[in-house]
């Protein structure tokens, strides 16, 4: 017995030491995940506006045309759970916080990253963040979150090849324009579909969490800005009516019950054309600029109105 | 709980830890350790599943100490046919339900009578064919008195939900597996060695050919109308080869785990893409299985006495109910059906034992007639294959359609063409292995044994390195919807 422990011991050593040295490359490599993590750290105390959600507002917001100090905390996949998590991760850094800015789409609700295909994006969150936001063991680890060819891919990458996994600029915004030959209208079709979501099980927790959000800008003298960003028509014509009429009514009815959060439908908004959209469902950097004008603009509105009611009140 | 996980990889070694910590002199506490990690790997899954099993296992342990004390026949076989009927119940219910239903439906439509259909939205529990068919062997044996009903519950517990065969086999016949339960298992280094050898060689299988594999398959089986005829065709051997590493790797999985353990579990494949006929093959694959209908099917229908009509009418009712056994759809019982076409012909001109022997035993290559005998079986199978795989009968029909077609000498077409030709290789090479070990148990028992330390362990880095290089995304195994 001994000796068969002893022999296995002694011919999994490397395996394990090789496993060892792989996981530390992997994590060494900067990534978006743990530059905000590393950004939020640091600087969360001036922000003045956090641009929370998924790839829609990772491509969608820049904050660099923001007029306060803002940044984009938002993750491809990321759904509002996570949303929540970032938030009270850093609720005690936040010292100037005036508004949450977060994205209601079509599947915001019913969704989560850690459920499908994009599920190992959890990883990211329970290494870089520390959220320990999975209990599954797997996603605590580089090396068995993704497979071995390419973790190794990777690290040669970065290594050898200096290739830079950092995706996003200095405040958040995924800074890649695609310019890929892709047919916007299959696209918007396949993209609603994948969207499109039977089961409602996440409905009541999603309503829960948003409350939870809400609550705490209350206490905190934060306003929440809820918005479904928009969208080619592609994308748009093939939504589930249902699904869609769910989003928007639970929407509204969050936003009516709080003085400090509003919401924005931009999802048909005229002011965008195909020449704003990367795919049917995602701005490319024309679009973003716009977009983070626009909602720049519904915020000082919101703050002007503060003012007026405030001066009011005083009179 | 999948072998190919994380979660087996740290499962393993505790349970292996506890085990050998207790005493082996202490047969009771070793068995109970084996029940409740047996429940722990299936509970992983669904432990509300779990209920079904408990109940099979009393169920069974009760009739199996009701017939030790009956003399009345009439008594014994209604206890007989209450573990039938609550054994195939449970399986029929949630594993057929739903066909029989729709096919009621279509029957009584296609009569002009419409029904409305109350189809249940039913999961299949995990393994529920195998370990069904294993207890049914012990009442069965029992009944026939072949076998000491056991009066140990935790014995037949542990029999019943052994974790390294619970869900995908091999079926052990309680006549081998129980009485390992009633002896004690001493750790033997030997033994625990092959079985590790054993378990590699099935990861290999499983994480290399069949993952691998299964990419192209499904590829090609999920786009088969916009595919020419070579593609359909690789397509079908690419499954062939999938469904070979994935069942008989976890055979090796299985087997190589319980010699852990200190337990010896029947073959389940013996290189079956090596045979020479259709009977021979049906000798090599899936052997718990094709044993257990032969025992407890074929043989009490008659097998292959009596008049031509009845050895035709129990090879159809064997191959179909083998067939069936494999899911709810008319592929698979078409599939059963093909086999059996294949089969008659040997049995009835008394052919169908002429292959006992290994192919080209004590030699490295077969002689040419060989080769094409081998070569004819295994495209007959690769045939029957496409059945098993095809989503519905008529989804079948024309992919065999697309095969014999013009386009079957195009060239074939792949995504990604760079990986399906490094696929092609690596099963290559496995068959080759397959072949150069094809006498032993399992391909990779020999190979190294005698070499030094370092090349024998360099060996075993190359295969751990194609696994972790080849690993793709977690797969199941093809035969846990079984």
């Amino acid at each position: 017995m001994k000796k068969f422990i002893k022999k296995t011991f002694f011919l999994l050593l490397p395996i394990l030491v090789c496993f060892g040295i792989v996981e530390y490359l992997l994590r060494n490599i900067p990534n978006d995940y743990s530059y905000k993590n590393e950004y939020l750290d640091k600087n969360a105390q001036h922000i003045e506006a956090i641009f929370l959600g998924s790839s829609h507002t990772y491509y969608g917001i820049n904050p660099e045309y923001f007029s306060g100090n803002a940044f984009n905390a938002s993750h491809i996949s990321q759904s509002i759970d996570l949303d929540y998590k970032l938030i009270h991760k850093y609720a005690d850094k936040f010292k100037k916080l005036k508004y949450i800015v977060m994205p209601i789409d079509y599947f915001s609700l019913l969704g989560r990253t850690s459920t499908g295909l994009e599920s190992w994006r959890m990883k990211n969150y329970n290494i870089y963040y520390k959220l320990k936001a999975s209990t599954n063991p797997k996603l605590y680890l580089e090396l068995t979150s993704l497979n071995f060819k390419k973790n190794i891919q990777r690290i040669a990458a970065h290594y050898l090849f200096d290739k830079d996994y950092i995706t996003c600029s200095k405040l958040g915004y995924g800074d890649t324009d695609i310019t890929q030959n892709m047919d916007i209208i299959s696209n918007g079709k396949e993209a609603a579909e994948r969207h499109t979501k039977e089961n409602k099980k996440y409905l009541n927790e999603s309503i829960e969490i948003l409350d939870k959000i809400v609550s705490y800008a209350e206490d905190n003298n934060i306003i929440v800005l809820f918005y479904t960003t928009p969208a080619y028509y592609s994308y748009r014509d093939n939504l589930d009516k249902s699904q869609y009429d769910l989003m928007v009514s639970t929407m509204d009815s969050i936003s009516k019950s709080k003085n400090n959060s509003y919401y924005f439908n931009f999802i048909a908004d005229k002011n965008f054309t195909i020449k704003h959209f990367r795919d049917a469902d995602h701005f490319n950097k024309t679009g973003a600029k716009k977009f983070t004008e626009i909602l720049n603009g519904k915020i000082l509105e919101i703050e002007m109105n503060s003012v007026l009611i405030s001066n009011d009140t005083i009179r | 709980m999948l072998f190919n996980t994380i979660d087996f990889a740290i499962f393993l070694p505790i349970v292996f830890a506890l085990y050998w910590l207790i005493d082996s002199k202490n047969l009771k506490s070793q068995n109970l350790l084996i029940v409740i990690s047996s429940y722990i790997f299936y509970g992983w899954w669904d432990w509300r599943f779990l209920s079904l099993i408990v109940f099979s296992t009393i169920v069974d342990y009760s009739i199996g100490r009701k017939l030790k004390g009956e003399e009345n026949n009439i008594k014994r076989k209604v206890l007989l046919w209450t573990s039938i009927l609550v054994n195939l119940g449970f399986l029929g219910f949630f594993k057929y339900y739903n066909f029989f239903l729709d096919n009621f439906i279509m029957a009584f439509s296609f009569f002009g009578s419409e029904i409305k259909p109350n189809t249940l939205n039913i999961i299949l529990p995990v393994g529920i064919s195998f370990y069904t068919f294993q207890t049914l062997s012990y009442t069965i044996d029992v009944y026939k008195r072949k076998l000491e009903p056991t009066s140990d519950y935790i014995v037949f517990s542990a029999f019943v939900s052994f974790f390294p065969q619970l869900v995908a086999g091999p079926i052990e016949r309680a006549t081998n597996l129980l009485p390992q339960f009633n002896s004690r298992r001493t750790f033997e280094y030997s033994k625990a060695v092959d079985g590790m050898r054993q378990i590699l060689w099935g990861l290999f299988k499983k994480v290399v050919i069949a993952d691998n594999c299964a990419v192209f398959a499904n590829e090609i089986f999920n786009n088969s109308s916009d595919m020419n005829g070579s593609t359909l065709v690789l397509g079908a051997i690419f499954f062939t080869f999938q469904i070979y590493g994935d069942f008989s790797g976890y055979s090796d999985i299985a087997i190589g785990t319980s010699r852990l353990f200190g337990f010896n579990l029947m073959k389940n494949f013996a290189f079956p893409y090596f045979s020479k006929d259709i009977a021979e093959f049906w000798r090599r694959w899936h052997i718990s299985l094709s044993t257990w209908f032969r025992d407890y099917l074929y043989i009490p229908l008659g097998g292959s006495r009596g008049s031509t009509f009845m050895k035709v009418r129990n090879i159809f009712i064997i191959f179909i109910v083998s067939g069936f056994w494999h899911g709810a759809n008319w592929t698979f019982i078409v599939w059963g059906a093909l086999n059996a076409i294949y089969f008659l012909p040997l049995l009835l001109t008394n052919k169908n034992r002429n292959n006992l022997e290994i192919v080209a035993q004590g030699g490295y290559i077969p002689t040419l007639k060989e080769l094409m005998q081998m070569f004819i079986t295994f495209g007959l199978t690769v045939f029957a294959w496409i059945f098993f795989r095809a989503e519905n009968i008529s989804h079948a029909l024309s992919y065999i359609s697309g095969i014999f077609s013009v386009s079957f000498f195009e060239m074939p077409e792949f995504l990604d063409l760079r990986n399906a030709l490094s696929i092609i290789l690596l099963t290559f090479v496995f068959v080759f292995i397959e072949w150069y070990g094809r006498e032993q148990e399992f391909a990779i028992q020999q190979i190294g044994v005698n070499w030094k330390s370092p090349l024998r362990y360099l060996f075993y880095y190359s295969i751990v390195m194609t696994i972790l290089f080849f690993a793709t995304e977690e797969q199941q195994f093809i035969y846990f919807q079984f």
